[in-house]
């Protein structure tokens, strides 16, 4: 299983979110370059990026920020926030990003998504923040009436290969993530799924590479100190990466 | 000088980062002269075999990178870059550069196709990598190469069944993972193609 350390850039810096909550910030590595870095000398196969503003607002304020990451490492990445329309796709494409994940969009236009797998095919991930078995849009600050499962298997349908699925309420708070969602999720589609929100402690890591799980990202708990990189990446390596 | 051979397939930066790295002077071209002129060339490649082939004719660079193979300087694919090195090509189909002896044909179908992600590198002994013995490389891809040179065959992956993940034959390497997305291994990698004597 592969573990993927989060990023998160608002303003140009790397910070942490509480839950989604845009008033509960905490500063870890202020130079998202050089937090990069640390994962990549920590072992990390991957780097999960989100742009918190593009989410919020839609702006992509934040392109030195993410270039200086794809300058700094040798690894593949991830980034998600605010991908909306193929102005953005192809803007992260160019910038080096190996997989977007789309969000909010997915929700708002699934449209939207099928036109992108045509277009990026694997490159594409479709990013379930799911509340209750709903999806949640725009940041996390709206809720919807989709059902997470009905969502992915209509886009496995469409072509889509992987899914990262963040239990939001848990997402920050070190509380373990919801394994029973995530166990369902992934008896439901033919794709990877990556699982995101509530890692809290080496337990948790174990408990979601036994769900079959492709990936885990991590964030708060790293920053926090809760475990190092190298030791999530030692249980992760008892399964296979896919 | 390194020449990196810019024919539109992709974000060559990280490539040309990873050549800065292990300390190389890299610049990247689509100028048929300049990379006639370069110490050595890298064929970078993302997308179509047919649609790359027919842009390196028609921009000169085909005939470009033939003549700096057969001048003995090194030559380094990537990727797709790594396939067009050889002969006859599935996708298209079309024909590659035929610097190397073999074909490239698709990856059978009962597994994921394109193979994405991060897999090990076996080296075989006895090539001028066999003092690696395995490393964790990251491919995206969905064809690989058939050699006609079963010596050519510096390393291999195994995906649904044993392929070549890096070709040497005298100055021509290929490699069908991307090294410059493959962290420190990766760096190691094209920091032993730096040191082919051009």
């Amino acid at each position: 299983m592969i573990v993927y350390p989060a990023i998160d850039i608002r303003g140009g810096r790397a910070v942490q979110l509480v839950q989604g909550d845009y008033g509960k910030e905490a500063q870890f590595d202020a130079n998202p370059a050089d937090a990069a870095r640390r994962w990549a000398a920590a072992g990390a196969k991957w780097i999960h990026i989100v742009d918190l503003d593009a989410a919020k607002n839609g702006i992509r304020g934040n392109a030195d920020a993410i270039a200086a990451i794809r300058e700094a490492v040798d690894l593949p990445l991830q980034l998600g926030g605010g991908l909306r329309t193929h102005e953005d796709l192809e803007a992260a494409r160019k910038l080096g990003i190996d997989r977007l994940i789309l969000g909010s969009i997915a929700v708002i236009n699934p449209e939207f998504v099928e036109a992108a797998v045509r277009e990026y095919g694997d490159a594409i991930a479709v990013g379930l923040d799911a509340r209750n078995g709903k999806l949640a849009a725009n940041g996390w600050l709206d809720q919807s009436d989709v059902s997470a499962i009905d969502a992915a298997k209509r886009f496995a349908t469409a072509g889509v290969k992987h899914f990262i699925f963040t239990d939001i309420h848990r997402d920050g708070t070190f509380t373990g993530p919801n394994l029973e969602s995530l166990a369902e999720l992934i008896a439901a589609v033919d794709a990877s799924v990556i699982a995101s929100g509530g890692i809290g402690s080496l337990d948790d890591v174990n408990a979601v590479t036994r769900t079959g799980a492709s990936g885990v990202i991590i964030g708060s708990a790293l920053y926090h100190g809760k475990f190092t990189l190298p030791e999530a990446l030692s249980i992760a390596s008892e399964v296979p990466a896919p | 000088m390194i020449a990196i051979v810019d024919y539109g397939a992709g974000n060559l930066r990280s490539i040309q980062r990873a050549i800065i790295h292990g300390g190389g002077k890299a610049e990247i071209t689509s100028d048929p002269d300049t990379i006639r002129q370069a110490d050595r060339v890298v064929l970078p490649g993302v997308g179509n075999a047919k649609a790359a082939m027919d842009r390196l004719h028609r921009e000169g660079l085909a005939a470009a990178v033939t003549d700096v193979a057969e001048a003995g300087k090194p030559l380094l694919g990537i990727c797709l870059g790594m396939q067009l090195l050889f002969g006859p090509q599935a996708e298209g189909p079309t024909t590659g550069l035929e610097l190397l002896d073999g074909e490239v044909v698709w990856l059978p179908a009962n597994h994921k196709v394109p193979h994405m992600g991060w897999n090990v590198a076996e080296f075989v002994p006895g090539t001028p990598l066999g003092d690696f013995d395995r490393m964790e490389v990251y491919f995206v891809h969905s064809l690989y190469a058939i050699p006609g040179n079963e010596d050519d065959v510096a390393a291999e992956t195994q995906y649904g069944l044993r392929f070549p993940a890096i070709v040497i034959h005298e100055n021509i390497w290929g490699m069908q993972f991307h090294p410059e997305k493959s962290g420190e291994d990766g760096l190691k990698l094209v920091q032993r193609w730096l040191e082919v004597p051009s």
